[in-house]
């Protein structure tokens, strides 16, 4: 399975993958900001995104919108500080499957990659 | 990563995992503090990513680079002490709308036109309290805060910060951006966390990233 993680945040890419499930192997790729998360997708790399959401250069509901528009299978987990039931309701319309408040923990991540189906 | 915010003099470093670790924090704690303001305005608030800079009071282009949404306008001030101590400096726009807020905080129609300001102190409690709970539970600290106070009605905070009998000369700075549109209201917040106490501060951050 191919992961790739994209937050702007150094620690909170490290903090996704010390989360991630133990049984499960695969290629990691990290993503600083939006626009390099939507070329791994373009490239293949990424079977699951965890995407993060307030980042420079393109956000994440920029992302998810161009994953949309270009017909670009990708399980999209959103990870965010900016919580707000409005910023859900967005993501959760662009087809993200699911969405995490900030800060992560290993718990938050195994629920809800349980509850959608990953785990 | 450039930066040209760091100031060259100050004599501790913050290297890029402490910067990294400190701003993401702090998009953490606003995050928090935006959704519990959100619900009072019904209405999203829009966040600006955090900026970190050193400021020196004594250099006026410091204060100017931090404070670049918003120039002019309402200062508030709210301190807060416990394990570091420091204080929160909100600027806002002249001109917001204040009804929605207003009744979601039991203010009648008269009292928020007359009383826009203790709006605001009560806007600045709630981001700054929200905000300071969030960086003391990420970093397992005691914080408390002060009330807000109204420091200024019209002036740039940069004669705010120059005049001021403030508790600091030289601070790490965190600025973050924030804007409601159904309020007309932009805001610039900054975070002031005077030097002196910045060693515990990376300690907790160390201790994070072990």
């Amino acid at each position: 399975m191919k992961i790739t993680v994209c937050d702007d945040s150094l620690m909170s890419r490290k903090s996704v993958i010390r989360a991630l499930p133990e049984t499960w192997s695969g290629a990691i790729t990290q993503c600083k900001h939006g626009l390099e998360a939507l070329e791994a997708c373009r490239a293949g790399l990424a079977d699951i995104l965890f995407l993060d959401l307030t980042m420079p250069i393109m956000d994440g509901l920029e992302v998810l919108t161009r994953l949309k528009s270009e017909q670009i299978k990708v399980s999209v987990i959103v990870i965010s500080a900016d919580f707000q039931p409005k910023v859900q309701q967005q993501v959760m319309q662009l087809g993200a499957l699911a969405f995490i408040n900030k800060p992560l923990t290993q718990e938050k991540l195994e629920g809800t990659l349980k509850q959608v189906g990953l785990l | 990563m450039t930066d040209t915010s760091m100031h060259p003099e100050v004599p501790i470093e913050v290297d890029e995992l402490r910067k990294d670790a400190l701003q993401e924090i702090f998009n953490i704690s606003m995050g928090q503090a935006a959704d519990s303001l959100a619900c009072l305005v019904k209405d999203r608030v829009y966040l600006s990513v955090p900026q970190m800079h050193w400021v020196e009071k004594s250099d006026v282009q410091d204060l100017k680079a931090a404070m670049k949404r918003v120039p002019k306008g309402i200062i508030i001030c709210q301190p807060f002490s416990g394990y570091l101590k420091g204080e929160i400096l909100v600027c806002y726009e002249q001109g917001a709308d204040f009804t929605v807020i207003g009744e979601s905080l039991a203010y009648t129609k008269e009292q928020v036109q007359k009383w826009q300001h203790e709006l605001l102190l009560d806007i600045t409690n709630i981001l700054g309290g929200a905000c300071l709970r969030g960086v003391a539970d990420q970093l397992n600290i005691r914080l408390e805060f002060g009330a807000p106070n109204l420091i200024d009605r019209h002036s740039e905070v940069t004669t705010i910060l120059l005049n001021s009998s403030s508790i600091w000369d030289k601070a790490l700075v965190m600025e973050i951006g924030f804007s409601v549109q159904s309020m007309s209201m932009t805001s610039d917040i900054l975070i002031c966390m005077p030097e002196q106490y910045i060693n515990k501060l990376f300690k907790c951050i160390d201790h994070l990233l072990e």
